[in-house]
This record gives structure tokens, sequence and C-alpha cells, in this order.
């Protein structure tokens, strides 16, 4: 360590000089020599794909590395003018939470379940010291500074009861309450909806403006870091590879990100591979008691879906998560029994099937689920687990079943050690493709793909959809693409449906209703694809609130709380819109909107 | 910090070394009794011997009929854990296909699968072996092993039906439904591994459950019957005396205690280990 270390530059907060951490279990180290200096009131954005070590880097600065992870003697960590990586444990406490904030991921995690959100909120700030009934006080003027509507309420409610984007409002408040120097935010937003992870972002702005915080924002989308960060640096493998102003990152990102191009296709006349006609799902819910009005309430999931795909066809269904997109899923695959309806695979009536016929049509159409980590049996190796879609179905044994495992891993590009690693050993990207290997091992007509590249990044992404592509050349692949990646989904689908409550409000062949979209809430979501582009951020229409989900149904079109229509009057609330052709001009986009059939 | 604290702690932790050590430890000097112990048994080399002190010659005394207390107590060794390892064996099988039936049948296999083991834990287990054992008279060592099993699985029943509802709930059983696997092959890859932690802390929960029980028939007279070596028959040997007849108390005591509470505490490290798979999403 060298002396100078000792006397940063007066306007840098944060110094990381040389800053290596090792794993036990790892020989390569998974943080290798990085050094950057953050400013006092600057954004720092740091990316790179998943396993980069973006998430070390976060925890070395916190000193939160999980056991087994150690930090190299010749690494400095400077805050201010002190040095972190000479503090003790106690030391350190003492400045996280009020020097260092810090916003996790996964909120649903981060917050204790059994803690009201109030007194979590109060908590980070007795923990240094502030007396009860101020940490309380100011909790509650910190969850209105965040954002909720009535922050008694809220201070009274608990994780369970808040919706995702909510309890990430909380954990800010959480993170902030004590207004620390370093705001670091680790992929704050990336289990949210765009919709909302724009509000959450724009919350972080605002609230880093007002109390003069700097931030050190980790994400793995480089257009969301770019246009929220004045600088962006890029790891990958441990080490920094880039180091730029966030325009320049931006152009050069916008240059590599050419997603392969994915011949849409033309659906093909006759009897379609798929059919859905008026599908609904319900869901029933119990209250504590048999008795009294709160006994049972039933939600309606999906309302009258129907649905075509051809073969070799893309069709993409886009919306909110709570908007029925995984119900419709599983209701087509029989996972759930849907309250009314048909589904028929190649004419086919899947509802009639017995066990046995309706387990060997899953052969045809299989799912990559929405939490593909989750959906990987936790004993099994990803090989056994590929392996198995091929043994099931009587397609091939043992080690030639193995072997067919392993290619069609590679071909996804998953390297050697994958095949015998279980999933607790493998990053989140890697786990996703492990369930995209599993679906395609059979063979399958149609792949029902739900959120399939929510967690990848950009190379694996490319190579992910290059497989999908040439089995959709080759054999006929129809796919199912379950996304709010519109950015993905425009290039990809030669059919878009988007679906809000249940109910399918916007649908076009090709991707017209991204392109022009009709009714105010596509605009909306459309809007909120970030971009990286700073300025295009700020002629944003947002989408104010969240998804009323268990709210009564209205009479009238479902959106009409939320909408911002300047046209928008009585008939909205009264009567439901039916999904009409936008005009003679366009027979093939549909909109459920009073306002969107009339020319502009 | 306390659950990793917890984690590290050779007692009480999910990998309680210093427990598991001791149950091994048994087993062995269970299997090995015939190289340790210093005589046979049952052997009465001189009559005129009985009831006497620890000493040299005999390192833990002599009983009523002068027969070693150290070799009885290491051959009775064999014959507790024995009873009591047989025992879980039926008690898991049993316990496991009746919860785990419950809950894959549901609605009303369930109830009634569920209600039976409810009558069956309603009725006090000691006075359903003892009214067993009198109709029956000397029921020898295996019957007496499978009837502490079949009065002993309702807790592993419990269990089982718990945690393989919870697992029939999991993503990955969805996963591997909407592939297309089998019942069959769900169950006996999907489901059944993930028993395993709960499994094992059963197994040897009821291993500490039978072990008392066992050495407590024998002790009335009503299990293992001399010249037979239990635990349970030595401290009979007392006659009444437990004072004057020290030792024939003290030791096979101690070794009953050490059992149960070295089992306990292993059974609470796999079940903190079930509840944490659980608890971080997982199954095995």
């Amino acid at each position: 360590m060298s002396v100078a270390a000792q006397e940063p530059a007066t306007d840098s907060l944060l110094r990381v000089t040389d800053l290596t951490v090792r794993s036990a279990r790892v020989e390569r180290p998974l943080l290798d020599g990085v050094s950057f200096t953050l400013d006092r009131g600057r954004t720092l954005g740091v990316v790179g794909p998943s396993g980069a070590g973006k998430s070390t880097l976060a925890l070395a600065i916190a000193r939160l590395l999980p056991r087994g992870l150690s930090v190299d003697g010749a690494s400095t960590i400077h805050l201010g003018g002190d040095a972190l990586h000479e503090l003790d444990a106690n030391a350190m406490r003492a400045i996280r939470g009020r020097r260092i904030g810090y916003v996790f991921q996964e909120p649903a995690l981060a917050l204790d379940p059994a803690m009201s959100i109030g007194r979590q909120v109060a908590e980070s700030a007795q923990v240094h010291g502030v007396p009860e009934g101020e940490a309380a006080t100011r909790a509650l003027e910190w969850l209105e500074r965040v954002g909720f509507p009535d922050a008694r309420r809220a201070a009274r409610s608990f994780p369970h009861e808040l919706s995702g984007g909510m309890r990430q409002r909380a954990l800010i408040a959480s993170a902030m309450i004590l207004e620390p120097e370093l705001l670091i935010a680790d992929e704050p937003t990336t289990a949210l909806d765009p919709t909302i992870q724009d509000q959450v972002l724009d919350l972080l702005a605002r609230l880093r403006q007002e109390s003069r915080t700097t931030l050190l924002f980790i994400s793995h989308d480089l257009a969301t870091v770019a246009e929220r960060c004045e600088r962006v640096i890029a790891i990958e493998r441990g080490r920094i590879v880039d180091d730029r102003s966030a325009t320049e990152a931006v152009a050069a990102y916008r240059a590599r990100r050419a997603i392969p191009s994915f011949e849409i296709p033309t659906p093909e006349p006759g009897t379609p591979l798929l059919r859905v006609r008026d599908l609904e799902v319900e869901y029933t819910m119990r209250g504590l008691f048999p008795w009294g009005a709160a006994a049972t309430r039933t939600h309606t999931a999906v309302a009258q879906l129907d649905l075509q795909i051809a073969r070799g066809e893309v069709v993409a269904l886009v919306g909110e998560s709570g908007c029925g997109k995984t119900s419709s899923a599983n209701a087509i695959l029989r996972l759930v029994e849907p309250r009314g309806g048909s589904v028929l695979l190649d004419g086919l009536e899947m509802g009639r099937l017995k066990r046995e016929p309706l387990r060997r049509l899953r052969r045809r159409i299989q799912l990559v689920p929405q939490d593909a980590g989750a959906s990987l049996t936790p004993h099994l190796t990803a090989e056994a687990c590929v392996a198995e879609g091929l043994e099931v179905h009587g397609l091939a044994e043992g080690a030639t079943a193995r072997r067919k495992a392993r290619e069609l891993l590679a071909e996804l590009g998953l390297p050697e050690r994958v095949a015998r690693a279980v999933p607790r050993e493998l990053s989140s990207g890697e786990r996703q493709r492990v369930a995209i290997a599993r679906a395609l091992a059979p063979d399958p007509d149609l792949l029902i793909c739900d959120e399939p590249l929510a967690s990848i990044d950009e190379t694996s992404r490319a190579q992910v959809l290059t497989v999908l592509s040439t089995r959709r050349a080759r054999r006929g692949l129809a796919l199912l693409l379950i996304s709010h990646d519109l950015d993905a989904v425009r290039r990809l689908a030669s059919r878009v449906l988007v679906m809000y409550l249940g109910r399918v409000i916007e649908h076009s062949v090709g991707d017209a209703a991204l392109v022009a979209p009709r009714m105010p809430y596509t605009q909306a979501l459309v809007a909120a694809i970030p971009t990286g582009d700073p300025s295009a951020r700020l002629r944003r229409s947002l989408l104010r609130g969240e998804l009323p989900i268990l709210s009564p149904p209205s009479a009238g079109c479902s959106f009409q709380p939320r909408c911002t229509h300047p046209l928008k009057d009585e008939r909205c609330s009264a009567e439901r819109p039916m999904l009409l052709p936008v005009g003679p001009a366009q027979p093939t986009h549909h909109v459920a909107c009073w306002h969107a059939l009339q020319a502009p | 910090m306390g659950r990793s604290a917890a984690a590290g702690a050779p007692l009480t932790g999910r990998n309680p070394r210093v427990a598991i050590a001791l149950l091994v430890l048994l087993v062995v000097v269970a299997i090995a009794a015939p190289w340790f112990a210093p005589s046979d048994p049952r052997a009465q080399p001189d009559l005129a011997r009985i009831w006497e002190a620890p000493s040299a010659t005999h390192l833990l005394g002599t009983d009523s009929a002068a027969r070693d207390v150290l070799s009885r107590l290491l051959y009775g060794s064999r014959v507790t854990i024995g009873i009591a390892t047989l025992a879980v064996l039926v008690s898991l099988t049993l316990g496991t296909l009746v919860g785990a039936s419950a809950a894959v049948l549901r609605g009303v296999g369930d109830a009634v699968l569920m209600r039976i083991t409810d009558a069956m834990l309603a009725f006090p287990r000691l006075l359903l072996v003892i009214l067993v054992v009198a109709g029956t008279g000397d029921p020898g060592t295996f019957s007496l092993a499978i009837l502490i099993g079949a009065t002993g699985w309702m807790t592993t029943s419990r269990l089982v039906r718990q945690e393989t509802r919870r697992l029939l709930a999991t993503d990955h059983l969805r996963a591997a439904r909407a592939l297309g696997v089998p019942r069959r092959r769900l169950l006996t890859r999907h489901v059944l591994p993930g028993l395993a932690p709960t499994l094992a802390a059963a197994a040897v929960l009821s291993f500490a459950a039978a072990v008392p029980l066992e050495t407590g028939l024998s002790f009335l007279g009503l299990g293992v019957r001399a010249p037979f070596p239990s635990w349970g028959n030595i401290i009979a040997d007392a006659d009444s005396r437990p004072l004057a007849h020290w030792w024939l108390v003290l030791f096979p005591t101690i070794a009953i205690a050490l059992t149960v509470i070295a089992a306990n505490v292993v059974a609470e490290g796999f079940a903190r280990r079930a509840r944490e798979d659980a608890a971080s999403g997982g199954g095995a």
C-alpha cells in the first residue's frame, strides 16, 4: 500500500485501487485488479454480462462479501478520507447504512416478510443511534418521498402486500433514510416491468439530486445505465474492459447491438398449429374464515383469449406483469385447468385428453418457464435435466440421451462444465439457457417462452436467438413469445398481442401494434423501452400507477382508470370496447379502444 | 449472522459433527462388540461373585448372575441399536408410504390417511406396545423391533406429507410436468430425492424414540429377556436396590442418555437443513 493512497484527491468520494477478490473454489479471481474513482455527486454506471463480477464489486465496497470470498491484501478502498479496507467489522457497520446506502436487486428477498415496512425503514436509522420515535417519523417522511400515496398506511403494511415496484421504493427509502454519501444500487430494477422500472429510476434520480448523493449504479442493461449515468465502466471476467462517458458508451453499444436478423416468417394458410378459442382462467382465493363476504373471491386472470399460431410462426404476447400472460401459457399447456374455452393442437382438443395421451402430447408443446432457475430440479445436473425430455418421450436412452443433451447445451453456447453442474452452481443466465435446452430437447412443434431472454446478456442472447431461428427454419418450430422486452419482440414476432388485465387490447399481424401503437396503454409500454438516449427519456409519456389487479372488474374499458387519452369520456367507463380493425387501411391491426378507431 | 454462526456450530448447527461422531462410534462399538468385550455376556465364570462393584477384573462390576457388566453393556448395544435401527426402517417405510400417498392423493384419501395417523398418535404408544406384548407372550427380538416400528411411523408420515406437498407445488415440479415426465418418475426422480433431508431427520428422530422404548420394555421384563443383554434389562438387574447396585444403573443410563441426546441433536441438524433448503426454494 503506497503512502499516497492515504490522501485521496479532495473531490473524489470513492477510490478503489487494485481490487482483487478471490474465491476459495475457483482459481480465476472474481475481480482482478479493478481500479476506479468516483467523484462526489457524480453517477457511475457499472455494466457487464452476468457473472462478470459486478455484484462482487458492489459487495466488496460495502464489505458484504459472502463467506469463501476474500479480498487480496494489496487492494484499497477509500471512501472520502477513510480507508475502508483497514476498518474492522464494527467500524464498517457504522459506515454501512450511514455513509453507504445499498439497494439490492430483489426487493422481495431484501425485506423481512414478518416486519412492517415502517419498522424496517425506521430500523435502518435506529441501528445508527437515531431514537425510536424520531426514526419512525423520518421513516414516514421517507415513505412519502419515495412515492407512497399514503405513507401511514404503507408503514403499517407488510412486504407481501406490496407490488414489486412498491417494495423497491420501500427498500430505497430504507437505504436513503440517513442520506448516505454513496448509494450503491445493484440491478435495482431488473426484476421490475419496464414501466415500473422507469418510475423507480426516475425516483432514484430525483432523490439523488435532492440529497446530493453519489450513485454507483450496477446493471446488465447498458441502455438503462447510459440513460441514468454520466460515466460507464464495463466489467468482463473480473476486469474493467471499458471506461468512458455515457454518450460514447451508447454509441459503441448501438454499433454492437445488432440482434442477428431473424427472418420474420409469414403465416401459412391452412390449419394453424395451435388454435386457442375463448380461453378463460380464473383463480379462487379463499379467505381465512369460510364465511362472510371475503370467504371466496374470484379473480379472472385471462378472459376471452383468442390466438392462432401457424407452423414456424412467432407470436408475441406482451404486457406488464400481472396482465395474464403467464396464466395464458399455463392454461394452454394445461398446467392450470382453464375455466372455459378450447385449446386445439393440430385440430386435437387438448382438454378432452386423458392423462397419458396428454403427457405424450406435451412432447410437441414445450415451455421455457418464467423463473428458469427455480424450474430446474435442484439435485439434477444440467445434463440429466435436458436428457430427461428425451428419455420420458422415448427418443433416446441413457448415454445417448446424455450425449445429445451435452450437444444441445453446447449449441446454446454453454461451456462444458455446465453439463455436470447442478442449478445452484450456475449463473442465472446459464440456468435460463439450460431451461431452453430442456424445452428444445424433445424437438417440440411449439415452444412457449415465458420471458426467455430476461437474465441473459447480449452475447448469449444472440446465441439463443440463433438456435431458435435455426430450429424454426429447419423444422418449423413455432414460438409463443411472452415478454416485456418489446425491443426483442419487435424484431422477432410475426404477430403481436398486447394484454391488459387478462384481455387482449391490441393485436396486429406484423409489428404494427408496436411500431404505431393505437391504444394509449401500448403507447406507454413502447415509450418505456430504454433506448440509451437520455434526451429520448424526457419525451416519454409515462404510465402512472400500477396494475390494479385485485380491483373489481369495471363494465367499461379495463385500462380506463389509468388512461391519459385526451378524448377519454363516459363511454370508456360504461361500455367495454371490442377488438376492431383500426381502419379499412389496416385490416390486420386490431385495437380495443373507442377512440383509437377514429381517424387521427 | 445468527444463521451462519449456527451453521458452523459443532453441536447445534446443520452439521453437528460431535453428535454424528458419537452415533457413528456407537454403531462401531455395537458391530465390534465381540472383539472388545472381555468375556461372553452370558458367561457366569464364578457364581459366588454376584453384584460385585467395579474392580480390575470386572471394570464395570458384575450383575445378579455374576456376569460381566462391561461385556453385557457392549453386547447390549448390539441388541438395543439393532432393534432401534430395524424399528426405524419399519417406521420410515410406513411413514413415507402413508405421508407421500396422502400428499399425492389429496382430498378424501388424504383425509382418511391423516385421520388414521391422528388416531394412532392419540393412543399412548407404550400402552399399545405393552398390550400387544402381554397378549402374545415373549415376542422375540425381531418381532419386538417390528412392533416398535409399527407404532412409531406417525411423526414421519406427517413430516413426509408436509414436505411432499411443498415439493409438489414447486416450480421445478411444474416444469417437469410440462416436460411430460410420467407420474411415477416424477415421484421417484424429482420428489423423493428432495425428501432426503426430511427423511434423514425423521429417521434419527424415530431412532431417538425407539431406544428408550426398547430399553424401557426390557427393563420391565417385556422386551429382551435375560440371559440376552439389553441396556434396559441390565438396569433391571439392580434388583430394586439402585443405590446399592449403582453400577448396574449408572453405566447403562449414561449409554442411553448419550445415545438419545446425540440422536436428537443430529435430527435437529437435519431438520434445520431441510428448512433451509425449503427457504431457498430448493429441495436437495
